[in-house]
């Protein structure tokens, strides 16, 4: 049974969006997965987890790298008219490795 | 040194001391800190509008997170479009991205926080906890620059009105 998230995100359009974000980012970006779910007030979320490339992921490289991602993710959203909140996390490949979280895979 | 500055360079603090005692517990606690930062930036902004100075610490218990959640919400999407007749339509454009910025932030350290203090399946990695620090950072810095402008009055404003234009 869809959750509420899946029933109001497009699935298709979310794909779409992070495909094209993965390849415009491909110098920073490792890759990005992510999942349709309720955030923690029942609201519709895209919730988005970024794996970067270990020296995009230093200090300050970091702050640079997801400053201008999270701008170009809401760009998007709203080009989309996808009705839910983009909600980024951010791991480094060496942090992933290590902790071989599958949902991050 | 405000409180919301304390709350910022307590995560810093927490963060830093990862690096040598790895506890998941310096990282919870730090993007706690980071959220409750502009938390409490906010809520001393809109406070500091009521006269009786003896008062405001009862009036800042008004606001609840999940109305400040869906006001940081309205207004980046009012500002993005809004009309002629909207006390924000004739704001200074780079004031309105910068409110933006702040607002996303805030829902997005909001999301975190939660995680961070009740969901103990999640591991925190330094990476994630120094994207909050850079996040409550720059509302700190920005909400400086803006904190009198009109579109940064229309969110003190949203957080504990709710508009009901029937047009919204």
């Amino acid at each position: 049974m869809p959750t509420l998230a899946e029933e109001r995100i497009s699935l298709e359009k979310a794909t779409s969006i992070v495909l094209n974000l993965e390849r415009e980012f491909s110098a920073d970006v490792d890759r990005i997965r992510f999942t349709l779910a309720e955030d923690w007030t029942g609201d519709p979320g895209v919730f988005l987890r970024v794996v970067l490339k270990d020296e995009s992921g230093k200090t300050p490289n970091l702050a640079h790298v997801m400053k201008r991602l999270r701008e170009r993710i809401r760009e998007e959203f709203r080009a989309a008219e996808l009705e839910a909140f983009p909600y980024v996390n951010v791991r480094t490949a060496t942090e992933q490795s290590a902790l071989r979280d599958p949902l991050w895979d | 040194m405000s409180f919301p500055r304390e709350l910022y360079l307590q995560a810093v603090h927490l963060h830093g001391l990862y690096a040598t005692q790895p506890s998941q517990a310096h990282l919870r606690r730090a993007v706690s800190a980071c959220y409750y930062s502009v938390f409490h930036l906010l809520i001393e902004a809109a406070s500091a509008k009521w006269l009786v100075v003896e008062q405001r610490t009862r009036f800042a218990r008004v606001f609840e997170h999940g109305r400040m959640k869906q006001a940081a919400l309205e207004v980046s999407k009012r500002l993005g479009t809004s009309k002629p007749e909207d006390p924000v339509y004739t704001a200074d454009p780079d004031e309105v991205a910068k409110l933006i910025g702040i607002a996303v932030s805030f829902v997005e350290l909001q999301s975190q926080r939660h995680v961070a203090d009740y969901d103990s399946s999640k591991t925190w990695t330094a990476a994630e906890v120094e994207d909050a620090l850079f996040e409550a950072e720059s509302a700190l810095q920005v909400w400086n620059e803006i904190q009198h402008s009109v579109p940064a009055q229309e969110f003190l404003l949203a957080m504990f009105v709710r508009d009901r234009r029937p047009d919204r």
